[in-house]
């Protein structure tokens, strides 16, 4: 999204049907189960920035802050929207200086996320409002957690998530995103607000490149930096260069066997640790 | 016979001593550079190598992506500082590097000067470089790439270390000579011209007019990182700001159109020939002139001013028609005057002019002055559209946007590639209603479509 010379920032806000969201380096199976994910009409994409791995459908608020190198300041704006959070609801958030926001008590309800490029960066953080918390837990958490070695950048998992319907009963991603966008207004001198409802070529030239590019298999998986899997098999730019078991074949695309002996063992561990 | 010797004994960044025995307008020395992680800022003293862009061999040029790194959770691409060639990298993927380490080495045409240990490599950063550290003989340069907002003041001229040797031998003050190079860039060339040693590009180049269009510095400054730069607003820029405030106040209303330009085109090279006996390059841009005047003509309230307090609207007789054009020292609009009775070919030789003043930065007041109507080529440079900003007093503006082969159906419903332009207009909607943009650009539309009708309506 360019900025255009006579606006100092641009500031997204948005929510979206289910996703799991991996970072730009990150390694989709070690981040998420990606059979859960596809069997159950969950999203699955690789953004652009840095960062750890996020999972936020409707009861999710997505915000995003555009400006130049020199204005990107991502403890600023955390400690504002906690600030202002707290002042209008009255609860209590921190933002921490790992640049999440949480509770008193932990309970993480926001994760950060940011781009630097070419003079201008982007500071992107989740927001959870009214989510389905048992889904997040399912989604984020993979089979082959402690099988895989990689120099892939590894989610920190919060011990506790949380989210702002737990302080604050009834409370909707609407609400809580009027109340950003018009102390936002405020900060600035003169301030456009647009409702965009459908992304097309003409009004934003290149965005059809650009969400091909977004939902290729290339982008989404083969990004993954080369991995191993117990040991064995081998994944480079998500073909599989080396194998011993016959599930994953060599020269194949990766992807998770459902299968597989180990995968079931740790699944049944997990399912275990829900009910 | 010089590379050889560099080549010898280089250690880098000594100072060498040499003695140019004659005046090439050549490359040359090939030199290694070692390419170092510039401050991201953040206080960040440590990132993780993710990916490389590029590998030993490669040929990179300024700006290109060179790889990404991670810091906490920022993805930061580092771009390049020079032209040249991949040497080799001192860092895999997934290991640490400490800002200020050199991530690789790159063989270059430019010398690199004592101690010009750190670059930037945050092309375009607008990080600003603080005052009292200007003086310092810590040579530290940030590059800002052309991205139409370049920022005129005292500060240095871009040049190469190798430019800078030869204008400080000579004595020249770099700030001095309009830089002729990618992004208004000081070459040698340039220095060389100043100083009388080749011939001028022409005559009226040498000593600048007093006019307040040249008071803009000639030269894009230089940003350090991690230091404050205080840069006066002045020239072009200054200008800039004091009239886009002013544009902003005017309730714009927007009206897009797309131009089939196949006929055109036919036209133009069918002209080409003459253009060729006049040494007139014929581009689109005096056709689209020629028939926006005429359109102006039907519609005369589109080439009206008014005044602030609304009092009065001055319906102006002569079609002096803006035009944006992009200087090194940033957006100028100049305008063509009394198009409304100039030939096509005369308002093509008025375009030459004022776009070449505008390279050397010598643009008259008397051409910036007195327009009735803007029209943006920002085709020029790439895109297809564009929100263009009125310029008060005026009451309207459009904006061209690049030529495009896009498929369309003709009558019998059969698909054909035609060459459209998509037209932009904004117009001030407290003097100018929709149904009257509306017509003009049909109009406009049919003179253009139609070549033929717009030679009927010629006066």
């Amino acid at each position: 999204m360019k900025i255009n010379e006579i606006f100092s920032a641009v500031y997204l806000f948005k929510n979206n049907s289910p996703a799991v969201v991996i970072g730009r380096h990150q390694n989709p199976f070690l981040e998420a189960d990606i059979q859960y994910v596809d069997e159950n009409g969950i999203d699955f994409a690789r953004r652009h920035s840095g960062g750890g791995t996020v999972y936020h459908g409707y009861g999710n608020l997505n915000v995003s802050l555009l400006t130049t190198q020199t204005n990107h300041c991502r403890p600023r704006n955390l400690q504002w929207i906690a600030g202002l959070l707290n002042e209008n609801l009255g609860i209590n958030l921190i933002a921490t200086k790992r640049d999440d926001i949480i509770f008193a008590d932990e309970r993480k309800v926001s994760g950060t996320a940011a781009r630097i490029a070419r003079g201008r960066a982007y500071h992107h953080l989740t927001l959870l409002i009214d989510e389905d918390l048992d889904i997040l837990r399912r989604t984020l958490n993979s089979p082959f957690k402690n099988r895989i070695k990689t120099n892939a950048t590894q989610s920190i998992p919060a011990k506790h998530v949380g989210q702002i319907s737990q302080e604050i009963q009834g409370i909707t991603v609407n609400e809580v995103k009027e109340l950003l966008i018009n102390s936002f207004q405020k900060q600035f001198e003169r301030c456009n607000i647009i409702n965009v409802n459908s992304i097309s070529e003409a009004v934003f030239p290149d965005i059809n490149k650009t969400q091909k590019e977004l939902q290729s298999w290339e982008w989404r998986f083969a990004k993954t930096p080369q991995f191993i899997l117990d040991d064995d098999i081998q994944v480079e730019n998500g073909i599989i260069k080396v194998s011993s078991n016959p599930e994953y074949q060599l020269g194949s695309q990766f992807y998770p066997i459902s299968n597989d002996i180990l995968n079931q063992q740790q699944m049944n561990k997990t399912e275990h640790l829900l009910s | 016979m010089l590379r050889h010797f560099v080549g010898k004994n280089c250690k880098l960044f000594k100072r060498h001593d040499f003695i140019f025995r004659g005046i090439h307008t050549t490359n040359y020395l090939a030199k290694i550079v070692q390419f170092k992680l510039a401050d991201i800022g953040e206080g960040i003293a440590e990132v993780e190598m993710k990916e490389w862009y590029v590998k030993p061999g490669d040929k990179v040029n300024q700006f290109d992506n060179i790889c990404e790194v991670q810091s906490d959770k920022a993805a930061v691409t580092i771009t390049s500082r020079y032209d040249g060639v991949v040497k080799n990298l001192h860092y895999q993927t997934g290991s640490l590097v400490k800002v200020g380490a050199f991530l690789l080495d790159i063989e270059t045409d430019a010398v690199e000067e004592e101690s010009s240990s750190e670059v930037s490599n945050v092309a375009d950063s607008v990080e600003e470089a603080k005052e009292a550290r200007k003086n310092q003989q810590k040579e530290e340069e940030t590059v800002i790439s052309k991205d139409g907002s370049n920022e005129s003041g005292h500060a240095r001229a871009l040049a190469t270390p190798a430019v800078r040797r030869i204008s400080m031998e000579n004595k020249v003050d770099l700030s001095k000579i309009s830089g002729t190079g990618k992004d208004g860039r000081v070459l040698k060339e340039d220095v060389l011209r100043f100083i009388g040693k080749i011939p001028q590009l022409d005559s009226s180049k040498t000593s600048s007019s007093s006019s307040p269009s040249q008071s803009a510095a000639a030269s894009p400054i230089h940003i350090t990182p991690g230091k404050d730069q205080t840069v006066p607003v002045r020239g072009y820029t200054r200008a800039m700001v004091k009239s886009m405030s002013e544009a902003l106040k005017i309730p714009h209303f927007g009206y897009d159109d797309e131009i089939h330009f196949d006929n055109l085109m036919k036209l133009r090279s069918s002209l080409k020939h003459i253009g060729k006996e006049r040494d007139i390059k014929l581009s689109y841009m005096p056709f689209i002139i020629k028939a926006t005047s005429m359109a102006l003509s039907k519609y005369p309230i589109l080439n009206s001013s008014v005044d602030e307090k609304f009092e009065n609207m001055i319906y102006k007789a002569s079609h002096n028609i803006c035009l944006a054009i992009d200087t090194p020292g940033g957006l100028v609009v100049p305008n063509i005057k009394n198009c409304e009775q100039k030939t096509i070919w005369d308002i093509a030789e008025d375009l030459k002019r004022l776009q070449e003043a505008g390279k050397k930065q010598q643009i008259r007041p008397e051409d910036l002055s007195g327009g009735t109507f803007t029209l943006s080529n920002i085709g020029a440079i790439g895109g297809t559209y564009a929100i263009p900003i009125i310029f008060p007093p005026q009451v309207a503006i459009g904006a061209i946007g690049k030529v495009q082969k896009l498929p369309r159906f003709d009558k019998d419903d059969n698909v054909y590639p035609a060459h459209i332009v998509k037209f932009s207009w904004a117009a001030d909607h407290r003097v100018i209603d929709g149904a009257t943009i509306a017509r003009f650009s049909n109009l406009l539309k049919e003179y253009l479509e139609n070549p033929a009708f717009m030679m009927t309506e010629l006066r």
